[in-house]
């Protein structure tokens, strides 16, 4: 339980470099820290491959392509305005009231929620299993959602059309 | 063992969502290999087909009580509704966007089957038994409008709306999964039927937090006060005939997920959430009608009036009965004729430059574009709800659903929402009929597939508000079957 | 033909207002001819339902029935009684008079005619719509062609007129709408049939029918118009076209009153008669003597004989509220009356305003040397505005304060005493406006015209007629309202009853 709330204290800490960080650069490595914590939590909740592909995908793959494109953007550090704007005071409004929901749902702990894991959960078997029967229709989805997504990137990224 | 399950129920269900996907994926192919771009008109057919086939093979194949993955998917009678319905107004949007396209300068020729592929999201969600699938139908159908609306690249407006759009939408997702995993947490399941039976021996209070989580999310995406603020700034700066779609297909999209969800999921708790979405339902339609009044700019009171008009559908879902379901799904349709049709009228006032969306612009509409201006006049009373008009029965279905749960405060705040909204929906009939027109009259001819979808639109708007016999009793038994 | 007859009667005009929107732009004549040409076979008809019109018996007749929308249990019903049988008649007769009053019109006369038509299809749906759900959606039809009427064709002030009408009676109407759907869901199984409804009126609780019965009040009082919701009746008059103003003023305001007859009485009749005598009794007092009151205070011709129709249709609800036959039955007739004396005072106001082109009543003087026909013609109307014996409403307003006096016999000596205050402002105005010295700017103003005295003659006979002879209207309604006033007393003695309370 300890070592849950110092992982997650970490997590949390690395997440507010992440947006707090003024040089890009940092904020990016805070992002490979706050995912890789993340894994670590994945670890502690028997969901080894889950951690794993958190690892390889998150912290592998897409963080490091968040890098290269600030170095070839050659991205300056942000120059922060002084005041907290509009959109600051609500957000800090939201993480407040999640702050109360967590300490709420932390404190009143109903035991009849938590539930025996089941045989094998977490491996790669019964993840496999799972996607190709219950979650099929999901894992198909994503990929049509992927393919929107990459449509969409492109149909954005596109310099303008000559007529 | 692993068994795969994909079976004949599987492929049912999942038929009309192909039929879609593959006409919008042999739509981007096919722009890759296409030289010629000399009419806009072109990729609009494909799309089309692809419309029409799915709606056909939505009304051959669905059938109540069916369920396939799993049960997390369906295409029952009320998935069918959505698909006709989200088919429907992606169709019309359709319609009228190669001619507004070319006026305003958008070449980009994705447009058609990213409006494909929304409607895909939207039958996802239509369809979705799972809280996973719901969530994923949410991302297809919005990461897709987001691009959408933004696709007028080079106007700021568009771009400032495609932004906003897309990071409230964002906003609104992590809502979303932090609902779905608390829900996940209490109950140990994200499928409705599991949900729905595991709710009485859940934690009540993970599960509200969860249940509360949700509705912020859901009401980010039918635009429910007070989680509306970016509508209006979106609706205004999206191309119209994005606006459309918007405005109509997402919308009917997240009500019918938001309805699936609370009335079949959630139907233990509905002591619990009624009372919170009557209080949305409530602001929802107040606030969205009373901002109309004061709008100048056609699109924007548009936006309000669809934000009031989600307060509607909100007061039918808080009835938590098929009766209300029922309603919603009807209503939908005949919120796809009457608001499309309003969209497309504003598209045919527009011209190369200038967009003639204030209501000045409107100002003698009816001497010169007579038939315009008529069926503008039809597509404002019946969102007014005036007999016998399609919305007039659509609200009228709403209100009994309603009074018949209860909620007969409800039932009389809408009455008198309506007769608000009569106000500002007048204003404009009286500024095309009344008043003299304000510049030269230069009438422009609006493109013949634009004329088609004012055809459509009007004859839709007529013909359910006098027989609205057929979809009233599908949209009631199809609800019903869910218990 | 004599089944269907309400159907052809109704849907005449609508066919009408099509054929009217195909005929080409500038064919003035041709327009006209065909917009009064839809106009005649309903009359004609109305003529043939008067002589085939049993009156022996309360029940519906002319019944047509067919399913419309099963899944709602809404049927296309319609039918008519003693009490719409004269409102039809009234309708058909002042929608022919109104088309001939309009030839006047110029600006986009197709559509006018067309809307002008639609609007006397809706009124007759209205009249003989015995399915509530129908009788809404008429009532609502009739909205849309009566705010373009007002708001296109009408004077200076019409877009505010229009719009203030149309929202007032919005309101009304949405009321009514939860109103209706409470009924529907109150009845089981559930029905918007009319008949069915007041069948089953002694099963609805007393509490039940208060609630209901003030939501259909208000949205009919707003048509009638009854204080306080009579604000927008002078606006929309002043501003309307002539032939509106009649029909406003001869039909329209009618359908409230008619409404409460067809649908509070029978189907609450709890309610009504605790209604009746705290509510509908002093609104009606209040309409008499508050009405009067204001046009006294008018200088616009136009708006002070709308005021004399808040103060006339005071007597419709005073009359009603009585529950005595004579008052009932006067009510009816008074409906009718005022029907014909008001359009005939309209069309006059019409006459002098096409002619000087404003209607301030002091601004005239004189015009009896002038115009002596003209003269003659609105002392007829005054006189029977004023209820001079030997004149319709004289008949209609003895027979309501007569029914009063037993009921209520405080409140009928003021009514009673307002008979003064009409009197004294319909003779004012008189002499402003006809007599004294002659207004020279007016000298050379044409007498009224064959047109003009075409669509005053059938009014002024009826006016003569039923002021010496009134049977003919009252046969047609005594059967009904008999029917009417025992079901009301019988049913709420049984209602209140069995609710542990004594009739007041």
């Amino acid at each position: 339980m300890i070592a849950f709330y110092f992982i997650a204290l970490l997590t949390l800490a690395s997440a507010l470099l992440v947006v707090l960080h003024r040089n890009p650069i940092y904020s990016a490595l805070g992002l490979v820290n706050t995912l890789f914590l993340i894994a670590v939590s994945f670890v502690m909740l028997d969901a080894e491959l889950i951690a794993m592909l958190q690892v390889i995908v998150y912290a592998g793959a897409i963080v490091i392509l968040f890098l290269f494109v600030i170095m070839l953007l050659n991205v300056e550090s942000e120059v922060r305005s002084a005041r907290i704007s509009k959109i600051g005071t609500a957000g800090l409004a939201f993480v407040l009231l999640f702050a109360v929901e967590l300490a709420v749902f932390a404190l009143v702990r109903d035991p009849s929620g938590a539930q025996e894991l089941p045989a094998g959960f977490g491996s790669t078997e019964l993840l496999a299993e799972t996607l190709f029967s219950k979650g099929m229709l999901s894992f198909e989805l994503t990929s049509l959602l992927l393919l929107v997504a990459v449509v969409g990137a492109v149909v954005m990224a596109r310099r303008k059309v000559e007529s | 063992m692993i068994e795969v399950v994909f079976g004949g129920a599987e492929l049912r269900a999942v038929t009309p969502l192909l039929v879609v996907v593959v006409t919008a994926m042999i739509s981007l192919l096919y722009e890759v290999f296409n030289e010629d771009h000399s009419d806009p008109a072109r990729p609009v057919w494909l799309s089309l087909v692809g419309i029409v086939g799915g709606i056909v093979a939505t009304v051959a194949l669905w059938e109540n009580g069916h369920s396939a993955f799993h049960g997390t998917f369906a295409l029952d009678g009320v998935s069918a509704f959505t698909n006709v319905v989200c088919l429907l107004a992606a169709g019309l949007s359709l319609l009228m966007a190669p001619g507004y396209l070319t006026s305003i300068g958008v070449r980009a020729r994705e447009f058609y089957p990213l409006v494909l592929l929304a409607a895909s999201g939207m039958m996802v969600m239509g369809g979705a038994r799972d809280l996973i699938v719901l969530f994923l139908g949410i991302e297809i159908m919005s990461i897709a409008a987001y691009v959408l609306a933004g696709i007028h690249r080079t106007d700021v407006k568009s771009g400032e709306a495609a932004l906003k759009y897309f990071l409230l939408g964002a906003f609104a997702t992590g809502f979303l999964l932090y609902g779905i995993a608390i829900l996940y947490g209490a109950t140990g399941s994200t499928g409705y039927d599991a949900i729905a039976a595991a709710l009485p021996k859940a934690s009540k209070l993970l599960v509200l937090g969860g249940v509360a989580l949700l509705i912020v999310a859901l009401g980010f995406k039918v635009s429910a006060v007070p989680f509306h603020f970016w509508a209006p700034d979106v609706y205004q700066g999206a191309p119209t005939s994005v606006t459309a779609l918007m405005a109509v297909g997402i919308k009917a999209a997240a009500v019918v997920g938001f309805a699936r969800l609370f009335i079949v999921a959630l139907a233990p708790l509905h002591q619990d959430w009624a009372m919170v979405v009557w209080w949305l339902a409530v602001l929802t339609m107040t606030v969205g009608n009373v901002t109309a009044v004061a709008q100048n700019n056609v699109k924007r009171m548009l936006a309000y009036s669809s934000i009031a008009h989600a307060g509607y559908l909100l007061a039918a879902i808080v009835a938590g009965t098929p009766r209300g379901g029922g309603a919603v799904l009807f209503y939908l349709l005949a919120y796809t004729f009457m608001n499309v049709g309003a969209f497309a009228v504003v598209i045919s006032l527009g011209r190369k430059g200038e967009a003639n969306e204030q209501f000045d612009d409107y100002a003698g509409l009816a001497s010169r574009q007579p038939l315009i201006a008529a069926a503008m006049v039809l597509f404002m009373l019946s969102l007014t709800g005036i007999p016998p008009l399609v919305g007039f029965v659509g609200k009228l279905y709403l209100i009994e659903a309603i009074v018949q749960a209860g909620y007969i405060w409800l039932a009389v705040i809408m009455v008198l929402n309506s007769a608000i909204s009569a106000y500002y929906y007048l204003r404009l009939i009286f500024e095309m009929y009344m008043r003299d027109p304000a510049g030269p009259a230069s009438a422009m001819e609006p493109a013949p597939l634009l004329i088609a979808c004012l055809l459509l639109a009007t004859v839709g708007t007529i013909f359910f508000g006098i027989f609205p016999d057929a979809p009233l009793d599908f949209a009631r038994n199809s609800f019903l079957a869910l218990r | 033909m004599p089944t269907n007859v309400l159907t052809w009667m109704i849907f005449l005009p609508l066919v009408g207002a099509i054929v009217v929107l195909c005929l080409p732009r500038n064919a003035a004549n041709l327009i006209r001819g065909t917009a009064t040409f839809f106009t005649i076979p309903p009359l004609i008809m109305a003529v043939w339902l008067y002589q085939h019109f049993d009156r022996a018996t309360s029940d519906m007749q002319f019944v047509t029935k067919i399913p419309w929308i099963p899944s709602f249990n809404i049927q296309y019903f319609i039918g008519v009684d003693g009490i719409s049988i004269t409102m039809v008649l009234l309708t058909a007769l002042l929608s022919f008079i109104c088309i001939i009053a309009s030839f006047g019109i110029e600006k986009a006369m197709k559509a006018y005619f067309a809307l002008f038509l639609l609007l006397d299809a809706a009124m007759m749906g209205v009249f003989c719509a015995l399915d509530f759900f129908l009788f809404f959606v008429f009532w609502e039809v009739m909205l849309l062609p009566m705010y373009f009427l007002i708001g296109i064709w009408g004077g200076p002030r019409r877009e505010y007129a229009a719009i203030k009408f149309f929202l007032y009676t919005m309101v009304g109407s949405v009321l009514m709408l939860v109103a209706m759907l409470a009924l529907y869901f109150y009845a089981e199984p559930h029905t918007f049939d009319l008949l069915e409804l007041a069948s089953r009126s002694g099963s609805y609780s007393t509490g039940f029918q208060r609630i209901a019965w003030i939501g259909l009040f208000i949205g009919f009082a707003i048509k009638i118009p009854a204080f306080p919701f009579h604000t927008w009746l002078p606006d929309a008059h002043v501003e309307a076209p002539t032939a509106i103003s009649v029909i406003l003023a001869g039909v329209l305001l009618k359908m409230g009153t008619y409404g409460i007859l067809r649908i509070n009485y029978p189907i609450l009749p709890a309610a009504t008669l605790d209604f009746a005598f705290y509510l509908l009794i002093a609104l009606g007092t209040w309409n008499i003597v508050y009405g009067a009151l204001c046009a006294m205070a008018q200088t616009d011709f136009k708006k002070l004989i709308a005021y004399s129709s808040i103060s006339h249709m005071g007597y419709v609800m005073f009359g009603m509220a009585t529950m005595t036959s004579e008052g009932i039955n006067g009510a009816v007739l008074q409906m009718f009356n005022h029907g014909t004396v008001t359009a005939m005072l309209f069309l006059l106001v019409g006459v002098i305003y096409d002619r000087a082109h404003h209607r301030e009543i002091n601004g005239f003087g004189g015009l009896a040397g002038i115009m002596p026909f003209y003269t003659g013609w609105t002392a007829l109307a005054f006189f029977a505005a004023m209820g001079l014996p030997g004149l319709s409403a004289f008949i209609s307003e003895v027979l309501v304060l007569l029914g009063g006096w037993r009921s209520y016999p405080a409140l009928t000596i003021v009514s009673a005493s307002a008979v003064v205050l009409t009197a004294g402002y319909m003779l004012w105005t008189m002499q402003r406006i006809y007599l004294g010295k002659a207004n020279e700017k007016y000298v050379g103003l044409p007498d009224i015209n064959g047109r003009e005295i075409f669509t005053l003659v059938p009014l002024g006979i009826i006016v003569v007629v039923l002021g010496v002879y009134p049977r003919p209207v009252l046969d047609l309604i005594n059967a009904s309202l008999v029917h009417l006033n025992q079901v009301v007393a019988g049913k709420a003695q049984v209602a209140l009853a069995t609710a542990g309370n004594m009739v007041p």
